[in-house]
This record gives structure tokens, sequence and C-alpha cells, in this order.
């Protein structure tokens, strides 16, 4: 198939100055805008988990005070959700797709620059609810953990109400995005690309945005009627006035379990490019796998409230939610096993983001496996709120989210920037946050299992060991994304040249038009449809 | 792009749009829902 390179050269130039990304309309800058954002909300949530960390490395209390922990907690979790994964699958979303499906740009470039700009401003809220407690008079800082249960957080400070503020601003810059994204999808497509060529990414993030267009909203709605509850007298949420707190729950989980769908579904969409590509061989069931997803996105929607199985629900919705839970497993596993076929005689050589492939087949696997003992209800009766539960989580939101997006960053570089990045540096670093993870977050299946309970800023001396361990795990964890930094720095300012289509294998099975363009493409990309062959 | 492969470009604006006034929709319609619970949630007195 032929590219596109050498059409309208009359405005290929990008502006000067701060208006080429303060006013960006351009699918690429924004993508970057993004994913720049992203990096540096990682290492604001890191700084928050390393001060965890050093608080967690002594059982009492060493340097946070104990409202002060619980509030660096729920920030650093929302951070890392909101602030992290979220944009940087946006940003992938908005350099990628439109180079993949031959679209000139998004769909609606004006909504894609606010879709960016409410970014910035809803983390300096965030950052304020965090710091106003230092303001005498403003009450007690956010301490409920990123769950947000009421009645805490009716009681808690001024913080909590800049916090709903951060999650409105959130919730519309993500809705605004996926509705973009769909709507790419649906509509931009070069002509004669149909659905089913379009790349596995592409697939991924279909669902996502429609995941996120259904989901967001009732989160937005409910931190509101916190606000109300709060403030104008409402009773939601309050017995007292014949409200109940556990609607708060489930209006949070009904966005919550999703939620893990959607950090977790781009990732796997990189995945479906990068196994293919490192293998030598067409991704093994196309088609199943975007039905798995398709599966996915129905049972993530109705499985919520395995998350509160603790708080007294019917038999009838305890069994519901516990088979529902067991069911979803199923097309996880699949996608695992698909992703294992395409590699199986293939002719793989390990590059970064392959390393990054594998070490996530294997450690989310982990995470599922830990899942399926989370959702059994007896056995959650005893694993709820401890450290267990911080521990699946972690095996899957690291390897299952994070490091999909850091195999599509090496992945994507070369692309990104037309420069190769290190690879003996890209090897360094995926073994040292590998093993550095591994540290960290496997003995807290220990600790969680003999009962030392999550969100609780000291603990008794006999778990003393696991969290030493796990500290200097994280210590190490969070230094070697000092060195994933410099990675990126070095390979934006120079190296070796890379070709438009630097992995040999990356063509294979799909029709990667975005292998087409030069690297770096031009400014403007697509502005006439290619022709597929 | 080769001077005889163009294909003419469409203009999707009117559907972009289209789609994206119904996505929104549905995100509104989402985002009232909880409020229903309004029945007696509300302190009278
Ligand atoms: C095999 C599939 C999975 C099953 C059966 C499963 C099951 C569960 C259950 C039952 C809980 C509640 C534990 C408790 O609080 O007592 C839980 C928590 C959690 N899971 Fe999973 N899970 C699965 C996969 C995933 C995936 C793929 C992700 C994300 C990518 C994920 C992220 C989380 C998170 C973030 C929490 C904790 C939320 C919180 O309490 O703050 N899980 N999981
Ligand atoms: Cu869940």
């Amino acid at each position: 198939m032929s590219a596109v390179t050498h059409e309208e050269h009359h405005h290929d130039e990008p502006p000067k100055g701060f208006k080429r990304w303060l006013y960006s309309t351009n699918h690429k800058d924004i993508g970057t805008m993004y994913l720049v954002f992203a990096l540096v909300m990682l290492f604001l949530g890191g700084a928050m988990a390393m001060l965890i960390r050093a608080e967690l490395y002594m059982p009492g209390l060493q340097i946070l005070d104990p409202d002060l922990y619980n509030n660096l907690v729920t920030d650093h979790a929302l951070i890392m959700v909101f602030g992290v994964v979220m944009p940087a699958a946006a940003g992938m979303a908005n350099w990628m797709i439109p180079m993949m499906i031959g679209a000139p740009d998004m769909a609606l470039p004006r909504m894609n620059n606010m879709s960016f700009w409410l970014l910035p401003a809803a983390a300096v809220l965030l950052v304020s609810s965090l710091l106003v407690q230092f303001i005498p008079g403003t009450g007690t800082p956010v301490n409920t953990g990123w769950t947000l249960y009421p009645p805490l957080s009716v009681q808690v400070g001024l913080g909590m109400d800049l916090l709903i503020f951060t999650v409105h601003l959130l919730g519309i810059s993500s809705i605004m995005a996926s509705i973009n994204i769909v709507t790419t999808i649906l509509n931009m497509r070069a002509p004669g690309m149909k659905m089913m060529d379009m790349p596995l990414f592409v697939w991924a993030w279909f669902f996502t945005g429609l995941l996120l267009v259904i989901i967001m909203p009732v989160l937005a709605g409910g931190v509101t009627m916190l606000l109300f509850d709060r403030h104008f007298g409402t009773s939601f949420f309050d017995a007292a006035g014949g409200g109940d707190p556990v609607l708060f729950q489930h209006l949070f989980w009904f966005f919550g379990h999703p939620e893990v769908y959607v950090l977790l579904l781009p990732s796997i969409g990189v995945l479906g490019l990068v196994i293919p590509t490192f293998s030598r061989k067409p991704l093994f069931g196309y088609k199943p796998l975007v039905y798995f997803m398709g599966v996915l996105f129905v049972l993530g929607l109705i499985v919520w409230a395995h998350h509160q199985y603790t708080i007294g629900m019917s038999l009838g919705a305890t069994m519901y939610f516990m088979i529902g839970t067991i069911m979803i497993s199923i097309p996880i596993g699949l996608m695992i096993f698909n992703f294992i076929f395409t590699m199986w005689r293939g002719s793989m050589t390990f590059e970064t983001p392959m390393l990054f492939a594998i070490a996530i087949i294997l450690m989310f696997s982990f995470a599922g496996v830990t899942g399926v003992m989370l959702a059994v209800v007896p056995a959650d009766l005893q694993y709820h709120d401890t450290y267990f539960v911080v521990a699946h989580f972690h095996y899957a939101l690291i390897p299952g989210a994070v490091f999909g997006l850091y195999a599509g960053v090496f992945y994507w570089l070369p692309k990104w920037t037309g420069h190769m990045y290190d690879e003996k540096l890209g090897k360094i670093f995926f073994w040292w946050t590998t093993l550095a993870f591994n540290m960290t977050f496997f003995p807290q299946h220990f600790s969680g299992l003999a009962g030392m309970p999550r969100r609780i800023v000291d603990y008794n001396i006999q778990f003393i060991e696991f969290n030493q361990i796990s500290s200097i795990g994280a210590f190490a964890f969070g230094l070697s994304h000092l060195l994933f930094l410099y990675i990126i720095i070095k390979t934006v300012k120079g190296g070796e040249k890379a070709p438009a289509k630097p992995w040999d294998g990356a063509q294979i099975g799909t029709p990667g038009l975005e292998w087409t363009l030069p690297s770096p493409p031009p400014f403007h990309s697509f502005t006439t449809p290619p022709k597929l062959k | 792009m080769n001077e005889n492969n163009e294909i003419e470009k469409k203009d999707m604006t009117k559907a972009n749009i289209w789609i994206a006034v119904a996505l929104g929709i549905i995100a509104l319609t989402v985002a009232i829902t909880p409020f229903f619970y309004l029945n007696n949630a509300v302190i009278t007195g």
C-alpha cells in the first residue's frame, strides 16, 4: 500500500511558540502533551508512593501524620489512575489511532484540545486539595482512600470539595476524549478499511471509549451527590435522613470495576501489536480477541459489587456477583492464551517492548489467580481490606496497564521521535523495574494473608520483615524511573535514525498504515485518504 | 500520494457531530440517573 508524504505542503509547518501547544488541534501534538503530562504525574504519584513506603519501613509513626498519610494514599491512587495511566493511554490513542486507520486527524480536533487542557487544571485542583489542609480552619484532610466512601467523605474538610471538582474536570475531560476517539474510529477510517481490519489497539480503545462514556458520568454524579450532602442539606448517603451510604458504594464501583478494564484494555491493545511484531507471526485469533474484549466490556459492567461482599448483601446478590466475577476470568484467560499461541513457533526476538510483553503475560496471570481467590465470597471475607488486595491490584495494574504502556512507549518511540532508543539501556530498565516491582509487591501477599490491614499508617511488629522488603523494593522501583526518563530524553534528543518501519515484523497481519509514514511522521498526515491494498 | 491513487475526500463533519451528540446524551443520561434515588432521601424538616 502506498503512503501519503508530500501533499499539502502549504501548511505542513507547525505554528511557532506557545500557541502551537495551547491552541493545538493536531492529534500528534495533543498526543505528545498527554504523554508528557502523564510522565510528570508519574513522578508526582511516585513521590507520594515513596513517602508511603518510607513511613511503612518501620512500625509506629515515623515521618507522616496519620491523616496526611491517608491523604497521600488517596492522592497516589487518583493520580496514578487519572493522571498517569489514562492520559498516557489517551496520548497513545491520539498519536496512533489516526495514523493507524489513515485519518487526517481526530474527528473533533477542537474538543480534543479542550479534553487535554482540562487535565492540567484538574491536576492543580488535586494538588490544592492536598495542600489546603495546611491552612488552619480547613478541616480534616481527605483521609478516605480513593473510594471516597461516605460518611467519612461527608465529614472531612475543604480538601474534599476541591477533590470533587477535580473529579468533575477529570470526568469531563475523559468523556470528551472518549467521544472523540469512538467517533474517529467509526467515521474516519480510510476508505476500504473495515472495522475488522483495524489493529487490535484501535479495537481496544473503541471498547475503552464506550466504557468511559457509560461509567465516568456515574462517578461524576456520585461525587456531586456527595457535594450536595456536604453542603446543600440532602441526605442521599445519610441514613439519618432516609439515605444510605451503601448507595455511594454501588455508584462508585459501578464506575470503579469497569474502570480497571479502562486501564487494562489499551495495554492489551499494545500487546496485540507488540507480540505479533516480535514473533513475526500474525496475531493468533484476531477476531476472537475482539470478541473477548466485547465480552469483557459487557461482563465488566455487571459485576461491580465484588468490591462490597462485606457490606451484608442478600445471599442471591452475593452469589450473582461471585459467579459473574469468576466468569470474567474466562475471556481474560483466553486472551492470554491467544497471545501465547501467537508466540508459539514464531521467530521471536527480545527487544525491550517484547520483554515487557512476556513479563506482562506472566505477572498479569498471577493477578488473575489472586483475583479469582478474591472473587470467592467466603475467602474474600478474610482477604478484604488487607494487603492481599493491595498486592492483587498492583499485580493487575502495573503489569496489566503500566508495563503495557511502557511496551508501547518503547515500541513507538522510534515512530514518534525519528530516533531509535538505546536498546541496552531499555533492557537494563526492563530488568531493573521488573525485579524491583516484584520485590515490592510479592511480600504484600503474605502480609495480607497474615492479616495486615490496608490504609493504616501503623502496623504490628510481626509484619516488619515483609514491609522492609517492600519498602526497599519500592525505592528501587522508583529509582528505575529516572533511567526511564533518561532513555526517553536521550531518544528525543538524538540517536540512530529510525526508518519508517523500524521493526521488521511490524506489519504482519495488520494493514499497519502508521508504518507507511516516515519516522517521525509529518505534522499533517493522510490529508488525502490513503488507498488500501 | 501518487497522483493516480487519489481518493476523494468525504466531509465527515456532520456525521462526526451527530455521533458525538448521541454519545454525549448517553453520558448525560447516565450522569443524572443516580439522582433519582432522591425519593425520600431529602431531609424535609
Ligand atoms: C480475573 C479477573 C479478576 C478478578 C476475578 C478480580 C477480582 C477482584 C475482587 C473480588 C476484588 C475485591 C477485593 C476486595 O476488596 O476484597 C478486586 C479488587 C481489585 N481489582 Fe481485581 N480482579 C480481576 C482482575 C483485575 C484486573 C484486570 C484489574 C486491573 C487491571 C483489577 C484491579 C483491581 C483493583 C484496582 C482492585 C482494588 C480496588 C480497591 O479496593 O481499591 N483486577 N479484584
Ligand atoms: Cu472489580
